[in-house]
Order: structure tokens, then sequence, then C-alpha cells
């Protein structure tokens, strides 16, 4: 049938999957105190920065790869990575003309929009290109307001005091094993500041590429929303498709300050590996908000890249009033793995928080929404709200649920739902009654599924998810 | 030539036959109700006619524009012009009755090899349709089927099938749980439907939505056969005496 | 202070199987269409319950009920394990903390490869009566195959003001509404003599 997936824009095949050639600086294999000095050399970096490296590494010596996750991989050889990557370049760019034009070819490929006429599309891009920040557009036209919008390593030139005060103060070195890596040996990533009282006019967003071959990506993102602000930020992932699997371990640390909000989303779609799970990315990540009294926080992610994700988005409402959202989609196919999910800390008072989790699960492969809602003993009239919804197609993938609860106040309301179920046959029925194809069908039933997630991506974000997970899918349907 | 010929069908689900030997043609334009008591066989027969993949055919054929029906998936059968409007609508939560039934139209456009109606296109048929069937904006904005009452259900199987412009329109109990209104409302629709080339088959165990829609044929089916056909006093007099003397 | 044991009934197909309150419950296998009611009222130290639906079309129900003051550790596992096709389970957990009690829940519910067709369902409801009490639930839902149907639901929180209200709209004390309200809410899922031992253990500690 020739109709079949005409619209939908589907391709067969992962359709990032192209490789950039442009000559890339790359450091030698393998992590010891040189290359955390190289990395921070090669960065121009001051003192302190590279002091916070050497701590980081010298703690992650002595740190254990977490292995308490729903997921299942061969040993990682950290001494096998390159731990840093960078188009060659002498100095960074300062306008759009300077880009290479390789790269701005890769971004039009990926469908960023990095010419300044499209900031009529409202939205302002950080370009993370293997480790180095490739050009950050409509910088001026935020400046007029005060807001910062950069690559973190020219933050820690320009505005090195802002830096230096939060980098670590949300998610410090000590956290996690992957994000004491990520301490020591990060490359770029993005920085964000939005002053007291200002809305962001534009969403802010950054795309995230892995490039060279055998090279980890480390980013870094610190987003500081002071009183009464506001800002939308966008992250979009991709990667080249290869049979070697490349580890990705990212920390976003944001702070909300009293009355701010900050809605962060995330569509991730690096390379997942092929039909026979070879390849894909290992996608390690820690990303944690603070958020003062009334501040605001919410994480949108749809998920339905990498071949291993290990994710969970966490809300740290330590001020009275404050509010925290985890709104989650995560599809899994073929051999991929995810356990992901959130935490709600909650230790002001009159603090809430919104848990919407809905995971799809087909082929072989196996999901873990894993979640924990705490209401500390002072968190007076705290409330949490959570529905965690699986979907399994086919018999031979898994879904698993593990939502803890913890509640320490007895004025505390934590409630929780899940489900897990299969798209019945009656639907398909129906659908395919009213004319659909077998795999239209599937896809419109699942975006169903997930459109109460969907609805809180913006726009632009919400229609490439939607095409994504229609991609996904396929081959899925029997 | 007839619009739907089906001829000697046998059907089962699971290890059970339903459909004994059964036969039946409908030409185009013509409206057809089936009569028969609870468990004889008549949603077996629309399911049958739709595709549903639990019904297993293992004897006969049926043709629909001279089209071996019986090799075309359910989709394709739908985009040919085969209509069911279910007894129990199915809910889709999450997919609002807007988006369904874009997908479909675009569906069958392209079936057609017609291009896609864009999103203007689209938004003002729809509105038109359903203004036209008392079917307010709100409405198509919920999910499909998802906390509907059951009369509501039907009015919006009823405007899908408005909307879609089938050429056979099988009613599976249509009438059965609805209100005088709302039976109003479906056999409204189908007097406005009814069209030269388009044909109905309305299925049901009451004479009453027959006496809002009437028929050209009345078939009495019982056991997975049709036991008697007639016109519209065939129905009258089922409703007076019952299935009794055709068993 | 007079305290009381945990107590465990265990019924299959209808018949009461004797089981030794303290005794070793761990492992209760029901074949095939074979139906377990399993009851337990918890009231101290650790309990670990793994019930396997080994045959076909098995069966079971498990109400816990777990109540948790200043002198305990109210620590709990529960495990449904669906090995074969057609195999259903129902688990029930309700209970209320007060004073310093702390109570750690985890239930599972597991639906194997080999166990299409099953149905698994938990629901828990946790009460705080006191500000030093706390309560943590981890439940796990682990479903290794698609055509099942599995639902869980837990809630933890005070009692609601609102049925509070109004059976004080209705002119009953508060203090006697509360306490009705818990009886209502412990009663429910447990066989009627229990009835009596929750009723004291709430007299005594709420």
């Amino acid at each position: 049938m020739t109709h079949k997936n005409a619209g939908y824009g589907l391709d067969r095949e992962y359709r990032y999957g192209f490789e950039t050639d442009i000559d890339t600086d790359m450091a030698p294999p393998g992590l010891n105190e040189d290359i955390v000095r190289l990395i921070s050399a090669k960065k121009g970096e001051p003192d302190w920065l590279l002091d916070f490296r050497l701590r980081a590494y010298r703690r992650w010596l002595t740190m254990r790869e977490p292995h308490w996750g729903n997921i299942d991989y061969p040993p990682i050889d950290y001494q096998a990575l390159s731990y840093y990557a960078a188009p060659k370049k002498k100095a960074g760019p300062k306008s759009m003309d300077e880009v290479d034009p390789e790269l701005i070819k890769t971004y039009d490929k990926l469908g960023i929009p990095l010419e300044e006429q499209k900031v009529l599309a409202g939205v302002a891009v950080d370009a993370i290109f293997d480790s180095v920040s490739v050009a950050t557009t409509y910088k001026s036209h935020l400046a007029a307001q005060g807001i910062l919008f950069c690559p973190i390593s020219e933050a820690v030139r320009e505005y090195p005091d802002l830096v230096r005060k939060y980098l670590g103060s949300v998610v410090p070195p000590s956290d996690n094993f992957f994000a004491c890596l990520n301490s020591a040996v990060f490359s770029d990533g993005s920085f964000v500041y939005i002053p007291k009282g200002v809305k962001s006019p534009l969403e802010l967003s950054s795309y995230f590429r892995i490039n060279a071959r055998n090279s980890g990506q480390f980013e870094r993102t610190l987003i500081i929303a002071e009183e009464g602000s506001y800002v939308s930020y966008l992250e979009g992932c991709t990667a080249p498709q290869r049979d070697e699997n490349q580890l990705h371990a990212a920390v976003v640390e944001i702070v909300v300050r009293n009355g701010a909000e900050v809605k962060y989303s995330t569509v991730q779609n690096w390379y997942p590996g092929d039909k026979n799970g070879r390849g894909g990315i290992y996608n390690f990540v820690t990303k944690r908000g603070v958020c003062h009294n009334n501040a605001t926080l919410s994480w949108t992610q749809v998920e339905t890249g990498s071949a291993l994700t290990w994710k969970y988005p966490s809300c740290i409402l330590k001020g009275d009033g404050a509010v925290g959202a985890f709104y989650s989609v995560a599809l899994t196919n073929n051999h991929q793995m995810a356990d992901t999910g959130t935490r709600m800390i909650h230790l002001g008072k009159n603090t809430t928080s919104t848990i919407i989790s809905k995971g799809i699960s087909a082929g072989r492969s196996s999901q873990t929404y894993r979640g924990l809602v705490r209401i500390g003993a002072a968190a007076e009239n705290a409330r949490n709200v959570s529905r965690c919804d699986s979907l399994l197609i086919g018999g031979l993938c898994a879904a698993h649920t593990i939502p803890a609860q913890e509640c320490a106040h007895p004025s505390g309301v934590i409630e929780h739902e899940a489900t897990t179920s299969k798209i019945s046959e009656d639907q398909l029925f129906y659908a395919q009654a009213r004319g659909l194809d077998a795999e239209q069908a599937v896809g419109l039933i699942v975006n169903g599924f997930c459109r109460e997630v969907m609805q809180k991506l913006p726009m632009e974000f919400a229609v490439e998810a939607q095409k994504l997970i229609g991609v996904q899918l396929e081959g899925s349907v029997g | 030539m007839s619009l739907l010929e089906i001829k000697n069908v046998c059907a089962s689900v699971g290890d059970k036959e339903i459909l004994h030997d059964f036969s039946l043609t409908i030409g185009a334009g013509e409206i057809h109700a089936i009569m028969g008591p609870n468990g004889t066989g008549k949603s077996t027969l629309s399911y049958v006619v739709a595709g549903h993949p639990a019904y297993r055919v293992s004897a006969g054929s049926i043709m629909f524009k001279g089209k071996d029906l019986l090799a075309m998936t359910p989709d394709e059968r739908a985009n040919a012009g085969v209509f069911l409007a279910f007894q129990h609508p199915i809910e889709l939560p999450g997919v609002t009755n807007a988006l369904f039934l874009k997908t479909a139209l675009n569906a069958k456009r392209r079936f057609n090899g017609e291009p896609d109606l864009d999103a203007v296109q689209y938004m003002k048929r729809l509105k038109a349709r359903a203004t036209a069937l008392g079917v307010s904006d709100d409405m198509l904005k919920r999910p499909v089927n998802v906390g509907f009452s059951g009369g509501e259900k039907k009015k919006m199987e009823t405007f899908q099938m408005a909307f879609l412009e089938p050429d056979l329109c099988l009613l599976d109990e249509m009438d059965s749980g609805l209100d005088v209104d709302a039976l109003k409302i479906v056999s409204d629709a189908v007097n406005i439907m009814r069209e030269k080339h388009r044909s109905f088959l309305i299925i049901t165990h009451h004479e009453r939505i027959l006496e809002h829609i009437v028929p050209d044929v009345v078939h009495v089916m019982i056991g997975g056969k049709i036991v008697a056909s007639g016109d519209k006093a065939l129905a009258r007099e089922i409703d007076k005496g019952g299935y009794e003397k055709y068993r | 202070m007079k305290s009381i044991d945990n107590i465990v009934s265990l019924s299959k197909n209808g018949r009461v199987v004797p089981v030794e309150p303290r005794a070793d419950i761990r492992d209760i296998s029901v074949s095939e269409n074979e139906a377990v009611l399993l009851n337990i009222l918890h009231v101290s130290g650790d309990v670990h319950v793994r019930v396997r639906l080994a045959g076909a079309g098995a069966k079971c129900v498990l109400n816990c009920i777990y109540l948790s003051n200043e002198n305990n550790m109210n620590n709990i596992v529960l495990e449904v394990l669906h090995e074969s096709k057609n195999t259903h389970s129902e688990q029930k957990i309700k209970g209320v903390a007060t004073d310093g009690g702390q109570v750690a829940l985890t239930g599972v519910i597991r639906i194997g490869k080999d166990a299409a067709q099953s149905v698994g369902l938990q629901h828990h409801r946790g009460i705080l009566l006191s500000e030093k009490a706390q309560i943590a639930a981890t439940p796990r839902l682990e479903i290794l195959t698609d055509d099942v149907q599995c639902a869980h639901g837990s809630a933890i929180g005070a009692l609601d003001e609102r049925q509070v209200f109004y059976m004080m709209s209705r002119g009953i004390p508060e203090q006697t509404a509360r306490p009705l309200l818990l009886k209502a809410f412990l009663h429910d899922i447990v066989p009627d003599d229990w009835h009596a031992v929750i009723d004291d253990w709430m007299a005594r500690n709420v």
C-alpha cells in the first residue's frame, strides 16, 4: 500500500544517523589527572575550576558504578574513552559567519533553526557539538533584558562569580558516580541566568549531538532563575549511528528562586542501537532543581532514544509553597533498556508535586519507572499525586513500576495510581474499521496514551515528539 | 450490480461456528433490516463484513462493489466504503474525536489517491458537519467515547458515519439503550444520508427503529441463517408475534 | 502494657488451613484452579509473605492490616508471583501509624513470561495519626508479558476531613467520629472475629 506512512514523515531508519566530516581536536583515550588538567587548560579555566575538577576526579576514584538500576550492560572501560573532542577551530565563533559551514549543514539536517531570521520561531539555540558549544543565537536580543544564555565555558570566563557560586550547589560532585565523573571532565554545556522579575521572551533551546567516535559526552547545564523570573528551556539530543556504544553522562542543575518558574523540556533521541541491540548511547544523567518559596519547576521529557537510559530528573521542594512536576513519556523498542523516573523531595510547607509517567515498551525492551516521593517531617500540608501508566506491545517486553512513597507528616497526602495494559484488539480493530492501517492505528493509540504529557511540551517539540514515537514504534506491530 | 453480495458464508469465533451457509445481497441505495433474537449471529455478521480478526470465515465469499472483501484488511474495507457503527463503541483514551476523524478521513483520501486535507479545510468540514448533527466543539475535543453516555456514543458513531460518507453502513443495534430523542437523531441522520449509491444494513431486535427508518427489505435471522424475508410488514408481524413461528 | 500478637489466617478453596501466627508463612504455593485467601493483622516485627500462583487459574486474595505505634517498627514485605496463565491476585493493604510508629511496606506483583491473561491488583491506604509517625511504601510492579491487566494504587495521608465534617454535621462529636471512621476503615477487609482485637488496639493507642 502506497499510502502507508505518507504524511507521517516516518523514515524506516534512525533519521539522525549521519556523521559530519570535520577535523576534530581529540584528547588521547584514558582518564587521569593529566587529562583533567588538559581539559581545563584547553578551556583556559581559572584555578578554582581546575581544583573543582581535580577534587571530583579524586572522589570519583573512590566511588563505584551504581548497579541498582534495571539495566544490564557489559562493563564500561573508562580508560578506553576519550574525554575531550572538539571541532578544530582556533577561537570561538563570534558570529554565524565564523561557524564551520559543515556544522551548519549538520544542524540544518537536524532541523534546528540556527539562522537568525528564524528568531520568528521564538527559539534561541545553543548547540553543543560533541563537547563544545558552537554557536548561540539571539544572544544580543536576550542580553538586552539581562538574560545570560551562553556556553558554560564562556560563562566561566565572563561571569565567574555566578558559576562559582552555583556550580555543584544542587548536584554536588559526590552525589553519584556519573555526576562525579561529569564534574571532573565536563567539557561544555549551557548556562542560563534570568534576572529578577524577567520573563524570558524566547524559549531557550540547546541541541546536543555526539559526533566523534570513541568519545564520551559530558555536558553540564546550569540554570539560575532569580526571584519572580520565568524561563522555558528545551533540550534536544541526537547522535550518529555507530556499532559501538557511546557514553553520555550529563548533569543539569537548576536553581529556582522565590516565586520563579522554570520549565525544562527534553526530547531525547540519542541513537538507540540497531534491531539486534548493537550500538547505541549509554545515557546516565543527573538532573535536579531546587525550588525556593513559591517557586515552580517542571520537567517534561520524551525519551525515545539511547540503548540505556538511567535518569531521574528531580525537584527539591525546599521553600514553602514550592511546586514540582514531572511529565514523562518513555518509549523503548528492540533491545533498549530504560530505568527512569523522578524524585520529589518535599521539605517546605504547602509544597505540591505532580507526576505523570507514560511508559511504552515494545520489542524485547525493558522499562522501569522508578520514583520516590518523600514528605519530610517539617513539610506540613504537602501533597503529591502520581500516575504511572505502562503500555506493553508484544509479549517479549517488560515493564516495571517502582513508585516509592515516604510520608513523615500526618497532614501530608501522597496518592499514587499505576496501571499496566496493552493495546486491545478491540481498539485496534475499531481504528482499522475507520480506515487506519495497523501501524497508523498503533501510532494514534500510543499518542493518545501519551497525550496528557505531550500537551505539556511546547508546540514545536510536541510535533517532533509525536513523529519520533511513530518512528520508534515501527516494526513493533506484529 | 449489487453493492454487497454475501454467498454461502460460514463463519466462526474460536471453535464455534455462528454463521451457517449465510447469504445476503444488498443492492445500491437499498435499506435492509435484519431482525432476530439475541445470540443469533447478527453482530457476528457485521463483524465478519467489517473484518474483525477474531471471526474466521471458513467458506463462502463476500463481494463488495465487485471486489473480494475477505481478502482485504479492516482498514482497506473501511476505505473502500464499509462503515460499521458499533453496538459497543470502543474507548480510545487521549485520542480526541477531532484527531481521530482527521486521521481516518485522510487515510481514506490517500486510499483514493487524493491529497490530505490541511488543518483549515479539515476544520471547516468538521465544523460544518458537527453543527448539522448537533455535535458540540466540546465533544469533538474529548477523547473518542471516553466519558460519553450510551446515547452520546451512538450519536458520535452516527456523526462519524455522516462525516466519512461510506457506501455501506452497518448499524449494529444502534437503537439499543437509546431514548426516543436519541433514536430520532440517529434515524434522521440515516434518512438524510439515504442516497442512490448508499446502502444500509440495520441490525436490530426491535421494530421500533424501523418506524423511523423505512426499510426496503426485512430479514429474519435465526441460528446463523436468514429464515424469512419480506417488506416492512414482516417487521410489524415480528413485533406482534415474536420469533416463535420461525424457530 | 499488654501487647497483641500478629494474627494470620489462611484458607484454601474456602477451607481453613491452620497456621501458627509466628510460624513461617513465607512461601505459599497455589496450584491449578486453587483459590487462596490470606488475612494478616500485623502489629510488630518483620513479616515476609510470598505467594506463588503456580498453576493455571490460581487465585489469591491477600488482605493485610497493619497497626503501628511507638513500640514497633512494622516491616512488611508482600510478594505475589504470577507464574502461570490466567492467574488472579488482589492485595488490599490498610493500616494506621500513631505515636512514633514506623511502617515500611514493600508490595510486589510480578507477572512472569508464562502468565498471560493474568490480573494483578494491589491497593494500599495508610493513615498517619501523629506527627512522629512515618509510613514508607514501595510498591513494585514487574510485568514481563503484554496480555495482562495490572493496577496499583497507594495513598498515604491523614483521615479524610470531609468525612469527619460530614459526621459532625449530623451531630456526631469529633472524638466519636474519628475512631468510628478508623474502625470502619480497618474492619472492612479482615474477618469479623478480628474486629475486637483492632478495636482494643485502637482504644489503647489512639
